[in-house]
């Protein structure tokens, strides 16, 4: 058990009485990425969130490099201090420049010295290209900037663990690839990941592991390829098919065979509003089409 | 100066057919072409019905003295000389510059409705000044409040060291009341209720109570209920002006600190920063630009409410402002003109503030979206 970096057991959790998560359970080895998937409101980010506690889970526990966070007694900062967390909406502290943002935990919660803060926030900067970019404030930078900034920041409290909540979601599509390059090369040096994505190319390419949530519980784990090419589950064939091939969703029944499909297609143009396309769906998504990640 | 009395009865009327003869070409829908010229236009002819009109009413001031007779013959005789010339300007050469050939169109066009409307704002604004300036008994005023004299005594020690006190109470007061006012805050915001009821109570209390009454409760009421007693001026009046400040100040602060996106603190939190260490390094810096104007405003009304101070009893020394004026106000040839000058002492702590914090609200626009 010396490699688990997250075991949750059990985990439930409601908000009032809308019951989110209905029992999660789920163990991430060290070195492993693994990416969650599912519909809007399947509870992926609450999951996420409840993993370093932003969200105090109503039943189960989560253990976090053997440490069980759901004790009461724990030392929450402590913990957290391994965890790196990258948010949807990147979340930079705005009255403080790029490298303001990346030294200020390193000083206060680390106790490093300046010089030392500096020097790693520099080496951060440089790992994700944006070394020339130190002086600089949030509000001066692009949505991938930002967001690379962000992972930078994290990176910067040398994490044994790094949690993403669809961190490209908020982002111009020409700006994804710049931010999935740098998640790629950093689970290529070996950093576990817990990435909740809609970008399926990279889930089946950068993950280990996909996870598909629907309505609070874990319908399908498996090996990347597997869940996202040939899913298990009727469920998760419905998710991906609309993921993936989103011009083919229309207001009929989902999971038709093709021949009630293209009946349905008449009436294309009309319907499908109703539908909220999945966000990153057109994005070279296509399981044929290959997938393009750009290098910075 | 009678012999003005008859040349005034020509300039009087000459003001007025000039006056009514730019308010027709005015009217005129296809005289002036462009927008400019008929808001001139029309802002002349208001401003020259103006003088007639103020000099017609100018009754039962009392006697006229040099200064409104020298003011008549700058505003009342030239300056109106001046703007008729203008105004037969504007006419004649609008009349020589028209295109040749006008293709008439019916009724007036969007732009010069824009500016006929904009035109009679500032010619009735105009006009109105106009009117009380000629109006104004100026001889009496500059008596009132303009002798100069009458300051001799306050002027400049007094002054002076009341304007330092009332800058020392102010500052006294808002040092209890920011510091206060946090707390207070951060208690309302708190995840413990009994914190947010006590803080609730303390807000609607002091909110609700005038300051006059705490000055005196804090003056006299606390050294007798529990036999302490305040030493100096300054702090009863920091104290009894901050409690009450301190209630709006949390108010501020608090709207301040949850206008800080949640995202902000989760960041924090997720990178090991401890509730406390969020607070200082993130939400509060962000809070305070938010809150800059409402804590500006109550730094000005503290400075205003530095003069109930008087009521705590205060010995010459402890002068504030107000007081002083009050004081000033009473001796034998007084007149009003202290109440002018220590107007403009307040005006002289409160302007610049407002400069201040203008200039520091553009600073952080670098940090902005
Ligand atoms: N703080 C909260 N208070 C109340 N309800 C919440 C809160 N956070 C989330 N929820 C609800 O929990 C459910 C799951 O939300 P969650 O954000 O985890 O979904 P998600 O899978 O991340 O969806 P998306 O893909 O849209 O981000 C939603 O119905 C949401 O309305
Ligand atoms: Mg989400």
């Amino acid at each position: 058990m010396s490699d688990v970096v997250v075991q949750i057991e059990g985990l439930h959790k409601s908000f009032g009485d809308h019951h989110v998560l209905k029992g999660i359970d789920l163990t991430i080895h060290e070195r492993e990425v693994v990416c969650v998937i599912g519909p809007s409101g399947s509870g992926k980010s609450t999951l996420l969130r409840c993993v370093n506690m932003l969200e105090q889970p109503s039943a189960g526990r989560v253990w976090l490099l053997g440490t069980e966070v759901t004790d009461p007694e724990v030392d929450l900062d402590e913990v957290r201090t391994h965890v790196g967390m990258v948010f949807q909406q990147f979340n930079l502290f705005p009255h403080k420049t790029v490298l303001g943002n990346l030294t200020l935990a390193q000083v206060k919660v680390l106790g490093r010295s300046r010089a030392e803060a500096e020097a790693v926030a520099r080496r951060n900067l440089e790992q994700v290209g944006l070394a020339d970019r130190a002086d600089a404030y949030p509000a001066q930078l692009s949505g991938g900037q930002q967001q690379r900034v962000a992972i930078a920041r994290a990176l910067s409290m040398d994490p044994k663990l790094m949690l993403f909540d669809e961190p490209t979601s908020a982002l111009d599509p020409e700006l994804v690839g710049d931010v999935l390059a740098v998640m790629r090369d950093l689970a290529k040096a070996g950093m576990t990941m817990m990435v909740v994505t809609h970008e399926m190319a990279f889930a089946r390419d950068v993950g280990d592991r996909v996870v598909f949530m629907d309505d609070g519980v874990v319908v399908e784990d498996g090996p990347a390829a597997q869940v996202i090419t040939d899913p298990q589950t009727e469920r998760a064939r419905v998710f991906l098919h609309r993921v993936l091939h989103p011009t083919e969703v229309d207001d009929a029944e989902l999971g038709q065979t093709d021949a009630s499909r293209a009946a349905a297609a008449s009436e294309r143009g009309r319907g499908g509003h109703g539908h909220r396309p999945p966000r990153a769906g057109g994005y070279g998504a296509g399981g044929a089409s290959p997938i393009k990640l750009t290098d910075h | 100066m009678d012999f003005l009395i008859p040349f005034m009865q020509v300039w009087v009327i000459a003001e007025l057919c000039v006056a009514a003869v730019m308010l027709v070409l005015t009217a005129l829908p296809h005289f002036y072409t462009t927008a400019a010229p008929r808001t001139a236009s029309l802002t002349l002819g208001l401003v020259l019905l103006a003088y007639p009109v103020g000099i017609f009413i100018d009754k039962g001031t009392g006697p006229k003295d040099p200064l409104p007779v020298a003011l008549g013959n700058i505003f009342v005789v030239y300056l109106p000389g001046v703007l008729m010339a203008g105004a037969v300007l504007l006419a004649v050469v609008t009349l020589i510059r028209r295109p040749k050939v006008t293709t008439p169109k019916r009724g007036l066009k969007r732009s010069d409705k824009r500016a006929i409307g904009r035109g009679l704002q500032y010619g009735l604004f105009l006009a109105l000044l106009i009117v009380v300036v000629i109006q104004m008994n100026w001889d009496y005023l500059s008596q009132r409040f303009f002798t100069v004299a009458a300051l001799r005594e306050a002027w400049p020690d007094q002054m002076i060291h009341a304007l330092l006190n009332t800058l020392k109470y102010t500052l006294g007061a808002f040092a209890v009341s920011l510091t206060l006012g946090m707390i207070l805050a951060l208690a309302k915001l708190s995840s413990v209720k009994l914190y947010r009821y006590l803080a609730t109570g303390y807000i609607e209390l002091f909110r609700g109570l005038p300051a006059l009454l705490i000055v005196m409760a804090v003056a006299y009421g606390v050294p007798m209920a529990l036999g302490i007693r305040i030493p100096t001026l300054a702090l009863k009046a920091a104290i009894a002006l901050g409690l009450v400040s301190a209630a709006y100040m949390a108010e501020s602060l608090r709207a301040g600190i949850q206008a800080v996106p949640k995202g902000q603190v989760e960041a924090a939190r997720s990178l090991g920063m401890s509730y406390g260490q969020t607070m200082i390094s993130v939400v509060i810096p962000q809070a305070i630009r938010i809150v800059l104007p409402p804590v500006t405003n109550e730094i000005i009304l503290l400075t205003k409410d530095t003069s109930l101070v008087y009521l705590a009893g205060v010995t010459m020394a402890e002068w504030e402002l107000t007081k002083l004026a009050r004081e000033s106000v009473a001796e034998p040839y007084g007149g009003l003109t202290a109440l002018f000058a220590i107007g403009a002492c307040y005006l002289i702590i409160t302007l610049p503030l407002g400069f201040l914090v203008r200039r520091m609200e553009k600073g952080f626009g670098k940090a902005r979206a």
